[in-house]
């Protein structure tokens, strides 16, 4: 018993009091013990996800590279620029400073599209720290920014955000084979799309932890992954070479009036390798959902009204036709650029000899079906090399017989146009029997089929495999598969994966091919068809075709007519072939709607680009070399006397304007590249003498000896571009000029002369064909 | 004697502050007079031996009870620095903001309450008693008339940068007050006789002190200020020696009070809602502050995060260095702090009734009793609301809850507890 002072029972009670507050802390210590243990884990992940955030580290996308390595598809920084509407309100009601005014009025100045209104109203959103004020904002605009942060201490409401943007340099070339990505930066479209497993990269992620207010707090599970760069695509387009290619296309399509776009594509026949491939109208890369200038007429004329559904719907459509690459997923009728492939079929088959000669009445008979040659009056007797040259369609019937049905269809198999081509863009289009070409047994039940897919009638095949099966025959018979990829590397350079060179299958002998080639070249250099495909210094190959669409309808379901394709393919050199092009014009409806008129002049003048560039080297011909141009002499502060007896003896007459005896300035000047024939040197010999200036006549559908004549009575140079015979006769014609008519121009300026024949025999297959599609 | 005990005997000694010492004779004649029911000044008036001389003896300061208490405020020091330091670096641009408030108030209040520890006489106390009630009383009138409009209630009185809350007084003021009018009358009230006024002085008096006390604050709508003074005030009845029978009729009183609060007060009724649907309420809104102290307790696990580790305090338990700091102490310390700080305070409680035990008179017994019971009842509440054991009301945890008045309060309330241990008894 111990002792105290104060009673028992007080302390008694007391123990009992004692006793309670124990309990009671036993209870809560329990109480505890089960939200630190039992609830743990619960409250573990709670506090988890209410603390973390996860921030996403964008992977770089892969750039993608042209043959040479210039870069089509990269990356560039942009900004995201963003005020604290809240900190605005505080530190304005702080310093009462009206932070609001400044920042709309000094943001609205720098970045573009964005008023003082749009700001003004952003910073009245005063519950908000991060308000977006613009986007895609360029490092340039993003300095001065930058600046007009520092100068006013806005640091802590105005802010500045780096984000990787995908960025095409050459924005709208190749737009259709490069493709582009949507705003998450995933390819939808071409190679984007097809390699985005590849370009996009690994994105890696930094989880923090942020306080109640966003903040950013210590963590003890604070961890980065840093992201993995995507990977490069090394294509096998050329700029250079796709930009001659976009300026050709673009060149037919507009001069001929097209109405349903135009495209074109250059291939090394042996490697499959597309150099490019064009189509026009096109679009900007780097703004892919802004519709084209055309599609914005055709929207206007529509008359619908802005916000209509209609207006929304047509917009959506002409975006998507638009983005359609149409060498690649489209299909069309092909014409008598078919014919190299059926000339092919008999040759292969030994079914026709280069001599034999074959009469033309203008139509051929089959199975009592009268069906007409282009050449209504009929070409007479033909060899055979003439009736491709001249692209008989009644000689192709025949050849179409003696091939057979079934060794045609196989053949057509063979040449892969059932297939896909398996070029890595999205969507690519084939023929698909009984769809775009007659179903086998169809076929074979009747001839008359047969007689119209001689001359490339009645059936659809894509440009790209059209392309690819001539460059067969051109390539001594190997269908290859055309590659637009040559590798794939990392950052650093190391080969992740590399594409050859494929070949499918051989379709037909070397010997064949090279009759072919030979055969095509004449047509070119001779008086065929294609004569409006040559290119002085270069053996070219080359079939021009015109279609009419006969699958077309109406509002009213009826048949539209006169509408056609025009085409135009050629490869070169035809003794060695490297390089084909082929370029389609779809409904043209200006001028002569042949494709040796609307195609072929824009085919030569690609291979005259870009064979010299791509290392084919010229090899004239003495009557070529005849003709070509001379080089102006550079003569300033030459005696007139000396001027005049070096100038003649590179073929220039020397016209001298004023008394003096020195040579002050000249025109054209020197290395100039003219005409030799009428090749004239202007030399001034007034120290002060103004030039003289004359205007450029208007040569339109002049023969070359008349423009020729024109200009030089203008005391205007010439030069010549187009058909190999502009000077033979009277066929060939001016169809353009480099300096437009009414030009004021100082005298002995060159102005190059494009020709071409209007005259050529070509072959429209729209006369008295049966409907055989199937 | 081994050489540790020396020093300790040593460290004892210096505790043992003068005055405490029964050579101060002038003193002690005052005393005797001042306070007849002192066994000291018992023997010598009535010159029998009572309780036996050399037996008990008088000393210093109760030195556990000092330790206990400055571990308990050490503790709270570092744990309110830590628990507030983020929310004060955010709020006042400075991490210290609320820890140097808080030391500040500390040393004021060790500074003012010095002199009354060393001064101070039993007879002192039961004067301030008296004053201390009738101050309350004033002051609880004055809150109700003008009162600061505080967190939704007025409660406060604002002198100059300082504010009092005058509930915090009065329940100091209530356990001292009704001890002493439980001693003074403890012959009424421990009769065995049937009208020997045990209920006069041992149930309506105490209730009439307890009642207007709880009436004022009922006033000013202090559901926590309310349930403390009635406990405090049960507390220090049940000690002071009413019989047992009387606390079924409070208790029923205080039920019929809780209810009719309940039936009027749809904040309390909210609270209570709160409290049981508390998973399915919206976390964002009422339960917020609860659910985020849940949080910081479960998340920190047995062990804890380490101290200054807390995640919670990162702006989720909002104002975590008040109220809700038990759980940033969980989160951080884990079941070892939980048991620290519990240990702490069951040692409080077994040294606080020890000195009761041993005190010189009644009203010093029942006063250390009530004051001690206090500080367990403050913790045990405050546990129990963060943990979600009870409904939320606003219950600050004693030497731990960011300083201010009602922390000074606190430690001039252990003040006199260690004032009236240096007159308790202790074994020799």
């Amino acid at each position: 018993m111990s002792l105290h002072t104060t009673d028992t029972k007080t302390i008694k009670r007391a123990a009992v009091l004692g006793f309670l507050v124990s309990l009671a802390f036993a209870l809560l210590l329990l109480r505890i013990l089960l939200l630190q243990t039992v609830e743990y884990e619960k409250y573990q992940a709670k506090v988890i996800s209410q603390i973390t955030t996860e921030t996403v580290i964008e992977a770089d996308r892969g750039a993608i590279y042209d043959a040479n390595g210039i870069l089509l598809a990269g990356n560039v920084t942009t900004y995201r620029v963003f005020i604290a509407p809240r900190i605005i309100k505080q530190d304005s009601d702080e310093t009462g400073v009206d932070y609001a005014d400044m920042i709309s009025y000094g943001l609205s100045e720098l970045i573009e599209d964005i008023s003082y209104e749009d700001v003004q109203y952003q910073t009245t959103k005063t519950h908000y720290l991060d308000r977006t004020i613009a986007r895609k904002v360029t490092s340039d605009v993003a300095k001065q920014i930058r600046e007009f942060i520092k100068e006013n201490s806005l640091e802590d409401m105005v802010f500045l955000e780096a984000t990787a943007t995908r960025y095409y340099p050459y924005e709208s070339l190749a737009a259709h084979t490069i493709g582009f990505t949507n705003s998450d930066g995933v390819g939808i479209y071409g190679l984007e799309y097809t390699y985005e497993e590849y370009l996009k990269g690994t994105d890696g992620k930094y989880v923090t932890a942020r306080d109640a207010d966003g903040n950013e707090m210590p963590y003890d599970y604070e961890s980065m992954i840093p992201a993995v760069a995507g990977y490069q695509i090394n294509t096998t387009i050329d700029v250079f070479v796709q930009a001659a290619l976009d300026e050709q296309v673009k060149a037919a399509y507009i001069e001929s009036g097209g109405e349903n776009r135009a495209c074109g594509i250059v291939m090394d026949v042996n490697t499959g390798d597309v150099l490019a491939i064009s189509v026009y109208p096109t679009f900007n890369l780097n703004d892919p959902w802004q519709l084209n200038e055309e599609s914005l007429k055709q929207l206007e004329e529509s008359g619908f009204a802005e916000d209509s559904e209609e207006y929304g719907k047509l917009s959506q459509e002409l975006l998507l036709t638009t983005w359609n690459n149409k060498a690649v997923t489209e299909v069309y009728m092909p014409g008598s650029t078919f014919k190299i492939i059926t000339a092919a079929m008999a040759l292969e088959e030994n079914l026709v000899s280069l001599s034999e000669t074959s009469f033309c009445p203008g139509y051929h008979i089959v199975n009592g079906h009268k069906i007409k040659c282009h050449k209504v009056q009929g070409h007479g007797t033909l060899t055979f090399p003439e009736g491709i040259q001249q692209s008989c369609n009644p000689w192709l019937m025949k050849l179409g017989e003696r091939i057979g049905t079934t060794n045609f269809y196989n053949y057509f198999k063979a040449f892969g146009y059932f297939e896909k081509t398996r070029i890595d863009l999205p969507g690519e289009g084939s023929t698909v029997e009984g769809v775009t070409f007659w179903d086998k047994s169809l076929f074979e039940s009747a001839d008359i089929y047969l007689a119209t897919a001689s001359f490339g009638q009645n059936f659809k095949i894509s440009v790209l495999g059209h392309v690819t099966a001539i460059a067969a025959v051109a390539n001594g018979g190997d269908l290859v598969t055309p590659r637009l990829v040559r590798s794939i590397t990392d950052t650093e350079g190391n080969v992740i994966k590399s594409f050859e060179p494929e070949i499918r299958r051989r379709v037909v002998s070397e010997q064949t091919c090279k009759t072919i080639s030979q055969i095509l070249e004449e047509g070119v250099s001779g008086n065929g068809g294609a004569k409006n495909a040559y290119v002085a210094g270069y053996r070219v190959a080359a079939k021009t075709g015109t279609s009419e669409k006969k699958d077309l309808r109406d509002e009213n379901g009826e048949i539209l007519d006169g509408k056609y394709i025009c085409s135009t393919v050629a490869y070169a050199p035809a003794d060695d072939p490297q390089y084909i092009t082929m370029i389609m014009v779809d409904q043209p409806t200006k001028g002569t709607l042949y494709g040796s008129v609307v195609a072929a002049p824009y085919v030569a003048n690609v291979l005259e680009t870009i064979l010299p560039y791509l290392g084919v080297e010229a090899v004239y011909t003495d009557a070529e070399l005849e003709k070509m141009a001379v080089e102006a002499p550079g003569v300033l502060w030459w005696s007139v006397e000396a001027a005049r007896g070096y100038a003649e003896s590179v073929g220039f007459e020397l016209k001298v304007v004023g008394s003096g005896d020195l040579i002050y300035a000249q025109s054209p000047e020197a290395g100039t590249r003219v005409e030799k024939e009428g090749a004239t040197l202007i030399v001034y010999t007034d120290r002060n003498a103004e030039q003289k200036t004359v205007k450029v006549p208007d040569l339109s559908g002049k023969t070359a000896v008349a423009a020729s004549q024109l200009l030089a009575n203008s005391n205007l140079n010439i030069k010549i571009s187009g058909a190999y015979n502009y000077m033979s006769g009277t066929a060939s014609t001016v169809y353009a000029q480099s300096i437009e008519p009414g030009t004021q121009v100082t005298i002995g300026t060159v102005v190059t002369v494009y020709f071409r024949d209007e005259n050529v025999a070509d072959d429209v297959e729209n006369e008295g064909l049966p409907d055989t599609q199937a | 004697m081994k050489k540790h005990r020396v020093y300790w005997e040593r460290f004892k000694r210096a505790l043992r502050l003068k005055g405490g010492e029964v050579t101060d004779r002038i003193n002690q004649k005052q005393d005797a007079i001042l306070e007849p029911e002192d066994p000291i000044y018992q023997r010598k008036i009535h010159g029998e031996p009572l309780p036996e001389p050399g037996v008990l003896t008088r000393g210093g300061i109760d030195v556990w009870f000092f330790l206990i208490v400055l571990g308990l405020i050490l503790y709270g020091v570092i744990m309110a620095y830590s628990a507030s330091s983020i929310y004060a670096a955010q709020y006042h641009g400075d991490s210290t903001y609320f820890i140097k408030k808080h030391v500040m108030y500390l040393v004021l209040a060790v500074a003012a309450t010095a002199p009354f520890v060393l001064m101070a006489r039993p007879w002192f106390w039961k004067f301030f008693a008296i004053c201390a009630y009738a101050g309350s009383v004033v002051l609880l009138l004055a809150v109700l008339v003008s009162g600061t409009v505080f967190g939704g209630a007025n409660r406060w009185i604002a002198i100059g940068s300082i504010t009092i809350q005058p509930s915090e007084i009065a329940k100091m003021a209530l356990i001292m007050f009704l001890s002493l009018f439980m001693s003074k009358y403890q012959k009424q009230i421990n009769t065995v006789q049937k009208f020997g006024g045990h209920f006069t002085y041992g149930v309506l008096g105490p209730v009439v002190i307890i009642g207007i006390i709880c009436g004022l604050v009922m006033l000013e709508k202090h559901l926590s200020g309310l349930i403390i003074l009635g406990v405090l005030g049960i507390v220090v009845m049940y000690l002071g020696g009413t019989k047992l029978r009387w606390f079924a009729v409070i208790g029923a009183a205080g039920v019929t009070v809780v209810g009719g609060v309940l039936l009027v007060s749809d904040y309390a009724r909210q609270r209570i809602d709160t409290w049981i649907n508390i998973d399915k309420v919206d976390p964002l809104g009422e339960a917020w502050q609860t659910l985020q102290g849940l949080y910081a307790i479960g998340s920190g696990g047995f062990f804890g995060r380490g101290l200054g580790m807390s995640q919670q305090k990162y702006g989720y338990v909002s104002q975590p260095q008040n109220d809700f700091i038990f759980t940033i102490l969980c989160e951080e310390l884990g079941m070892l702090g939980v048991l620290i700080l519990m240990a702490l305070v069951v040692m409080l409680v077994w040294r606080g009734y020890k000195i009761a035990a041993n005190a010189p008179d009644k009203f010093c017994a029942l006063t250390v009793y009530g004051l001690t019971t206090k500080v367990a009842l403050q913790t045990i509440l405050n546990i129990a609301v963060v943990t979600n054991s009870m409904p939320n009301t606003g219950i600050s945890l004693p030497f731990f809850s960011s300083g201010g008045t009602a922390l000074a309060l606190q430690i001039f309330e252990m003040g006199i507890i260690l004032s009236i241990s240096r007159y308790s008894y202790q074994k020799k």
